[in-house]
C-alpha cells in the first residue's frame, strides 16, 4: 500500500486522478463519521483526558527507514490511519489508511497491553504498496507509533516508520495557508535536477492573498497571479477537506501544513457551491497560463 | 519569383511578416465557427456572455484578418504603379474593415480589456486613432493629396501592425523576466502601439527633412513648403 514517494509515472497518471472516482457510499459514510467526529470534538479536543478506546484518526508523517536524499529530496507523506472498529471479543481491530491519494482498509489482532494496544494488521494485498502495520496505540498520549513493511518489495516504498497523533478531522472553510508558503519552490515532477538544486518554480506572496473557501473570487482578485499560486490556492479548497492528494506537487505543499490532515480520496461531494464555482474560475486561469503565459498572444 | 525575396532587405522583412500573418491566423481559427469557452475567451467569460461583447469580438475575429493582407501589396511603389486598380480594391478593403468593423469592435472590446483602467484606457484609444488615421487617410486620397493620404495611412498601418508587435512584446517580456500575468499585459497594451507610433512619426519627419534637403539642392534660392 504505503508510496513514500511514487514514481514519477505514477504520479504522472495520477495528475488526473485528483478527480477520480470511488464509491459513492464510501465517502457517504465517511461523511457521517466525520459528523459525529465533529460533534466529539466539541468536549474532546483541547483535553488531557485519555482516550477511552483507540478509535479515530490518527495524523502525522510516514518515514521511510532508508532514504537515499541525494536521489531525491521528497521523502515523506502525511498519512492518516484510522481505527474503525475493535471487536474487544476475539480482539479484531479493523481500519483504513490513506496516504498519498491511496486509501486501503487493513485488519488484523491487537492485545490490550501496559503500553496500549499493541496491533498487527495486514492489507488486503492485492495493491503493489500493500504491506503490514505493526504500531502500539498510546491511550494517555494520544498517540499510534509503529513500522509498516511491504509485501513486495518496490523500488520506492519498502519500510517506514511513524508516530501519530491523534487527531479529529474538522472541515473548516476559514483554515488559510501559513505565511511560509509563499517562500516555498514547487515540486517540479519532470526535473528532479531542479529539485535537488532548488531551481523550481517558486510561490510569491500572492498565494496568501485569498481563501476560495470564504470569499467569492473574481477575475480581478485573480488575474495577476502566477500559475503555482492558483494551483495552490485552487487545491487548498481540496487540503481543507482532508483530500489526500495523489498529486506529488501539491502533497509537498501542503504535506508541510500543520492543519492538513488527509481523511480522503474524493471530496467531490463534501465541496461548497462557493468553492465549486471558484474552482472553476481558478482552473479557467490556470489553464489559460499553462498554455499562453509564454506564447505569442495575449 | 520566390527566391528572388532572400536578397533585398524588404523581402525578408515581407517573408517575416508572412510569418507572423501566419501566427495571427493561428490565433483566429481557434474561435472559428464560434467557439465562446477557448483561449482567451476561458478567463472572458464574465463578458463573452452581453450580447454587444461578444458581437464585438467575432466581428473583430472574423474581420481583423482582412487588414493584414494589404502589408503586402500596398507600400511596394512598383506595384502602385503597374496594378494601380490592385492598390484600390485592397485600399478599399483595408479601410472600409477598419473603419466599418475592426476599430468600432475593438474600441468595445477596449471598454472591457483586462487589467483595469490603464489598458482599457490604451485600447480604446488605439482604436480612436486607428479609425481617425485610416479615415483621414481615406479622406486625403479623395481631395487627391497623395503626400497626405501616404503619411496617414503608415500612421493608420503602424497601429495595425501593432496586433503583432503587442504580442511579440509580450513573448519577449515573458521570456525575459516572467512577470505576472496581468503585469506584462498592462505594458504591451501600450507599448504594443506607442513605439510602432513613434517610429512611424519619426520615419515621416526623416522624410520631410529629405524632402526639403532635396528640394533645397535642386532650388538653392527658392523655399519649399510641403
Amino acid at each position: 500500500m504505503k508510496r513514500i514517494y511514487v514514481s514519477l509515472l505514477l504520479i504522472i497518471g495520477g495528475l488526473a486522478a485528483c478527480q477520480s472516482s470511488e464509491e459513492a457510499n464510501t465517502s457517504q459514510t465517511e461523511q457521517n463519521t466525520d459528523k459525529e467526529e465533529q460533534e466529539k470534538a466539541e468536549t474532546e479536543e483541547t483535553s488531557d483526558v485519555p482516550l477511552t478506546d483507540g478509535l479515530g484518526y490518527y495524523a502525522g508523517d510516514f518515514e521511510p527507514v532508508d532514504f537515499d536524499y541525494e536521489k531525491d529530496i521528497y521523502h515523506e507523506n502525511k498519512i492518516t490511519i484510522s481505527i474503525d472498529s475493535l471487536n474487544e471479543a476475539n480482539e479484531t481491530i479493523y481500519g483504513h489508511s490513506i496516504v498519498a491519494g491511496n486509501k486501503r482498509p487493513f485488519k488484523g489482532t491487537y492485545e490490550v497491553t501496559e503500553a496500549g494496544y499493541v496491533a498487527k494488521v495486514r492489507e488486503p494485498g492485492d495493491d503493489p504498496y500493500d504491506g503490514v502495520f505493526n504500531f502500539t496505540i498510546d491511550l494517555k498520549e494520544k498517540t499510534m507509533t509503529g513500522t509498516w513493511d511491504a509485501f513486495q518489495q518496490n523500488a520506492s516504498a519498502n519500510a517506514t516508520k511513524y508516530t501519530l497523533e491523534h487527531r479529529i478531522f474538522i472541515y473548516d472553510p476559514a483554515l488559510t495557508l501559513p505565511e511560509n508558503v509563499q517562500w516555498a519552490r514547487l515540486y517540479d515532477e519532470t526535473s528532479l535536477a531542479a529539485n535537488l538544486t532548488r531551481e523550481g518554480e517558486a510561490l510569491t506572496e500572492d498565494v496568501l492573498k485569498v481563501n476560495p473557501s470564504l470569499q467569492e473570487l473574481t477575475n480581478k482578485d485573480i488575474e495577476n497571479l502566477t500559475k503555482g499560486d492558483l494551483e495552490v490556492i485552487r487545491n487548498s479548497i481540496y487540503a481543507r477537506h482532508g483530500y489526500s492528494f495523489k498529486n506529488r506537487k501539491m502533497r509537498f505543499v501542503f504535506d508541510h501544513i500543520d492543519w492538513y490532515m488527509p481523511v480522503s480520496t474524493d471530496v467531490r461531494n463534501q465541496l461548497t457551491a462557493l468553492e465549486l464555482k471558484n474552482i472553476d474560475l481558478l482552473k479557467r486561469y490556470e489553464q489559460h497560463a499553462a498554455r499562453y503565459y509564454d506564447s505569442f498572444g495575449r | 519569383m520566390l527566391l528572388r525575396l532572400f536578397r533585398s532587405w524588404s523581402g525578408w522583412i515581407l517573408v517575416i511578416y508572412a510569418f507572423f500573418c501566419y501566427l495571427m491566423w493561428e490565433i483566429t481559427a481557434q474561435y472559428i465557427p464560434w467557439h465562446t469557452d477557448v483561449a482567451f475567451l476561458r478567463i472572458k467569460q464574465a463578458y463573452i456572455h452581453y450580447w454587444y461583447y461578444e458581437t464585438a469580438f467575432f466581428i473583430h475575429v472574423y474581420f481583423a484578418m482582412l487588414v493584414l493582407p494589404a502589408g503586402f501589396t500596398q507600400f511596394s511603389s512598383a506595384l502602385r504603379q503597374k496594378l494601380p486598380a490592385l492598390h484600390r480594391v485592397m485600399g478599399w478593403i483595408y479601410s472600409s474593415v477598419i473603419i466599418l468593423l475592426v476599430a468600432p469592435s475593438g474600441f468595445v472590446m477596449g471598454i472591457y480589456a483586462n487589467g483595469g483602467v490603464s489598458s482599457q484606457l490604451a485600447f480604446c484609444l488605439l482604436a480612436t486613432l486607428w479609425l481617425y488615421y485610416t479615415a483621414m487617410a481615406v479622406v486625403k486620397i479623395r481631395n487627391g493629396e497623395v503626400a497626405a493620404h501616404q503619411r496617414f495611412m503608415w500612421r493608420s498601418f503602424a497601429l495595425t501592425l501593432s496586433a503583432i508587435t503587442l504580442r511579440a512584446w509580450k513573448y519577449l517580456i515573458v521570456w525575459l523576466f516572467q512577470p505576472r500575468p496581468m503585469d506584462v499585459y498592462r505594458i504591451v497594451a501600450w507599448l504594443g502601439w506607442v513605439l510602432n507610433l513613434v517610429l512611424v512619426e519619426l520615419y515621416i519627419l526623416h522624410r520631410i527633412q529629405q524632402k526639403k534637403k532635396r528640394a533645397l539642392s535642386l532650388h538653392p534660392t527658392k523655399q519649399t513648403t510641403l
